[in-house]
């Protein structure tokens, strides 16, 4: 089961977790292990295009849900699983999908903004089992025979002739060109991006397969071309991948996206942006003033560090110990378990070993994330370490009734949260990249509406 | 040599499970006509081939690594014979192996053992 | 007890006996495993569901994948675990008693070198590739303390024949007075298994690393494969350090057996217990601890050795 949820949809998202426990399935890492796609919440139209090509990856069977409302997730799930189960409809499914590459077009941006392909609340609640049939160019390209699968329907078309003959025309877009230019010099392209920052380089990445005609003027494999070289930190000229982190990735804040260049596992750049949903900013779902829910978010937090840093067994409890939280359970009653679940962390060499180190931040930064100016304890650096030791301590006050502990400074918004991220992250390794950001852990929930007038 | 015809026995019998479930699962499954998808990455259509001159950063360290394994070729017999030899045999694999070590740390003073 | 080679159609069972072991395995960690609340019983079957489920789910390519190389690592490791126990003596039988076990052993673990690095590269993806490379850098550290930790026990034996190894312990189990061998081979194990602590190349942090694009078949191979090398890994492990087929009342295969499932046991128990260990940190313990700690234990055994003449 792979589950996305989308910036504002906490309160989906842990029913979905839920759900998905109570069926007895487990949380897929990507969608070639998936069966089912769940989407919780309204995507916008980019985190839309995401799900939509994530989709297309899932092998059959394979069923997918959307689920809008809450208490509705059980129902969405269930019925997908019975479309999981039909084998009739599955064989036809898989029959008319000889592949899946290139992946559908993802919407104009100059269609209805907020409307993702499936998004909306129109026809969420009961989950698209059939492949998105319900999009009319993905039915053409099925059709069409592996080879030509590009043919059929007229972007796509346009960009395989490109292919083809060479013919550098392809101007619609700015994204386009500016991305085929610059391709050469990573630099250069890293800048488009950035300022580009939206609909325009989302846009040519999904249609570059096209472009690559121009410079090398070579059939290339997949429509794809080679990976382009930038000077390294050794002084040496190695090849650069650029690599999304994100929107639908496991244990990972939803609607975030970090553009990264990589090279061999190290991140050389990053820029970070939450993508837009309509659902994001309306009632917040944490409730700071409510002692439970202060713990229970830091144990939501935590429980998504220790998945990523592969400890499974501590990030179930602290999963465990939030849904008691959120279930009314009194404090007095999940205190102990509490107890005894920060002692192992506290004394586990080995996530010590995963987190100590990463992501330092310097007292500027301290400032910026309202985080009190003294690490505990006193004189450590303010590292991964140090964060969910303090996510601790204050999950801990909360569950004791006190005042959080430190000084009383706001929550950074996510944006300041996301600039730490991009300024911590160039000379990272992936690993620990996917653990910085974890233990900043940015709240999504109101930074995809804030993002949503920039796109 | 009968018992590498052993060994050869055990590698096609290997080969031919892998081609039986290989063969089970075209039957069995939904179609047996695999799919062709692009690669997971996170929602987005890739730019370019992952695979690439991809930046070993630990390539110092397969040298050292290197003067070990070829150590690793006297260790073998060495190990059957010690007893035969005796103390002469261990004084002289563990000076060699002691000025190994040497290099180890040596490495570890280079930072060889930290890339990230 | 004598160990005498066995008739080459001895692979069949033997084959059969490391699957059996493998899928074991995978009951005991779907055991252990949380979740499955709802239902009972769930828990037990989760493997036979879970290999119907990859049986009936379709394959897939990625685009631009190098396919060969792909399928030659999506195999390798069910191979290779195939290959490592033709030496492993069970009983006072063994279906190819080669004069070079160890060795053997040792090649095969090497192997996997390849064999995981080509499952990473095949893909053209890349979490897998990621994964792959982490697979080497983490074998640059735990290869070495694995070599020193199986050359002990031939150093006590003075052979390299896993049989003779089998009966230089009579009387007293290796695994009793080479306790840091033993304990670097179990956690080697772990990692050419990718397992536990040391499975960071199908990590979460890549979306399953090497595993992150393989569905049906491959996927099906790709697991049976990890679980089939730990059962092998457990089978040499109670050759080498546990007395293999030694043991009062019960016949030798049925202690061969009983030693191999325990130490499966507590490979596959360790794999949820604990984070992951970074391969740079991986390679760090590996050289400057376990790598002397390793040194000083076969200068230990050999001077034993030599004192007892």
């Amino acid at each position: 089961m792979l589950l996305v949820a989308c910036p504002g949809a906490t309160g989906l998202r842990l029913e979905a977790e839920a759900a998905v426990r109570g069926a007895g399935g487990r949380l897929a890492e990507g969608p070639a292990d998936a069966d089912v796609l769940l989407v919780v919440g309204s995507p916008g139209t980019r985190l839309g295009a995401a799900v939509e090509t994530v989709w297309s990856q899932l092998p059959e069977p394979r069923a997918r849900g959307h689920a809008v409302r809450p208490g509705r997730v059980a129902a969405v799930l269930d019925g997908a699983l019975a479309r999981l189960l039909d084998d009739q409809r599955q064989a036809a499914d898989a029959a008319e999908r000889h592949t899946a590459w290139p992946p559908p077009e993802p919407r104009r941006p100059t269609d209805d903004a907020d409307a993702g392909p499936s998004g909306g609340a129109g026809h969420g609640d009961g989950g698209t089992g059939d492949g998105g049939r319900e999009e009319p160019h993905a039915g053409d390209r099925r059709a069409a025979g592996p080879e030509h699968a590009a043919e059929g329907h007229g972007e796509h078309a346009e960009h395989g002739r490109d292919e083809e003959h060479g013919s550098g025309e392809h101007g619609q877009h700015g994204g386009h060109e500016r991305h085929a230019e610059n391709a050469e010099d990573a630099e250069d392209a890293e800048g488009a991006r950035d300022d580009q920052h939206g609909e325009h380089a989302d846009h040519s990445d999904h249609s570059s397969h096209g472009d690559h005609s121009d410079h090398g003027g070579m059939e290339m494999p997949g429509g794809l071309a080679m990976a382009d070289r930038a000077e390294d930190r050794d002084g040496l000229k190695l090849d650069v991948l650029h690599v999304p982190l994100g929107p639908v990735l496991p244990h990972w804040p939803p609607g975030l996206v970090v553009d990264t260049l990589l090279q061999g596992d190290v991140v050389q750049r990053a820029r970070a942006r939450v993508v837009a949903a309509p659902g994001a900013g309306r009632a917040p779902f944490w409730r700071p003033e409510r002692p439970a829910h202060r713990a229970a978010r830091r144990l939501d937090s935590l429980g998504r560090l220790l998945a990523v840093a592969g400890w499974e067994a501590a990030a179930a409890r602290a999963g465990e110990l939030r849904d008691r939280l959120l279930g009314g359970a009194p404090e007095s009653a999940v205190r102990a378990d509490f107890v005894r679940l920060r002692r192992s962390l506290e004394r586990s060499r080995l996530l010590r070993w995963a987190t100590d180190g990463v992501g330092v931040l310097d007292a500027g930064q301290v400032a910026r994330l309202g985080l009190p100016r003294r690490a505990h304890p006193p004189g450590a650096a303010w590292d991964a370490t140090a964060r969910w030791r303090w996510w601790l301590a204050e999950a801990a006050a909360a569950l004791a009734a006190e005042p959080p502990p430190g000084e009383d400074r706001a929550a950074a918004s996510a944006r300041v949260v996301l600039d730490v991220v991009e300024d911590l992250l160039p000379g990272v390794e992936l690993g620990e990249a996917r653990l910085l950001v974890a233990s900043l852990d940015p709240d999504t929930d109101a930074a995809g509406a804030a993002e949503g007038g920039t796109r | 040599m009968r018992e590498f015809l052993d060994v050869a026995a055990m590698c096609a019998l290997a080969a031919g499970a892998v081609a039986a479930v290989r063969l089970l699962h075209r039957i069995t499954a939904i179609t047996a006509d695999p799919l062709t998808v692009g690669p997971f990455l996170s929602g987005a259509v890739p730019t370019e081939h992952a695979v690439s001159r991809f930046h070993a950063r630990w390539y110092a360290l397969t040298l050292l690594f290197l003067a070990f394994d070829v150590e690793m070729l006297f260790m073998y017999p060495w190990a059957v014979v010690v007893a035969e030899v005796g103390s002469a045999a261990v004084v002289e694999m563990f000076a060699f192996l002691g000025l190994l070590m040497c290099a180890v740390l040596y490495a570890w003073r280079e930072g060889v053992l930290r890339w990230a | 007890m004598t160990v005498t080679g066995a008739p080459a159609w001895a692979v069949a069972p033997a084959a059969a006996a490391l699957l059996a072991l493998a899928f074991a395995g995978a009951v005991v960690d779907g055991a252990l495993g949380g979740g499955a609340r709802a239902r009972s019983g769930g828990r037990w079957t989760r493997p036979l569901v879970e290999t119907a489920r990859l049986l009936r789910q379709r394959g897939r390519r990625t685009v631009a994948a190098d396919g060969l190389l792909w399928r030659v690592g999506v195999a390798g490791p069910l191979v290779v675990a195939l290959l490592m126990v033709v030496v492993v003596p069970v009983g006072g039988t063994v279906v190819a008693d080669l004069p070079v076990g160890v060795v053997w052993f040792n090649a095969m673990d090497v192997s996997l070198w390849a064999v995981a690095w080509l499952a990473g590269w095949g893909p053209n993806s890349v979490g897998p590739l990621v994964g792959g490379y982490r697979f080497v850098a983490q074998a640059l550290g735990y290869e070495l303390p694995l070599m020193f930790a199986l050359t002990a026990p031939a150093v006590a034996a003075a052979s390299l024949d896993l049989g003779d190894v089998v009966a230089a312990q009579r009387g007293l189990w290796f695994a009793v007075w080479m306790p840091v061998a033993f304990a670097v081979f179990l956690a080697s194990v772990a990692a050419f298994s990718m397992w536990g602590p040391f499975r960071a190349p199908v990590g979460a942090d890549l979306a399953g690393g090497v595993l992150a694009e393989a569905s049906g078949a491959d996927r099906l191979l790709l697991l049976a494969g990890r679980y089939a090398l730990l059962a092998a890994g457990a089978a040499v492990g109670a050759a080498l350090f546990l007395g293999g087929g030694a043991g009062p009342w019960l016949p030798g295969w049925a202690w061969s057996l009983l030693k191999t499932v325990a130490l499966l046991v507590v490979l596959v128990a360790v794999r949820r217990r604990l984070p992951v260990v970074r391969p740079q940190r991986v390679v760090r313990l590996g050289w400057l601890v376990a790598l002397p700690a390793v040194l000083l234990q076969l200068l230990v055994v050999a001077l034993v050795v030599v004192w007892k003449g």
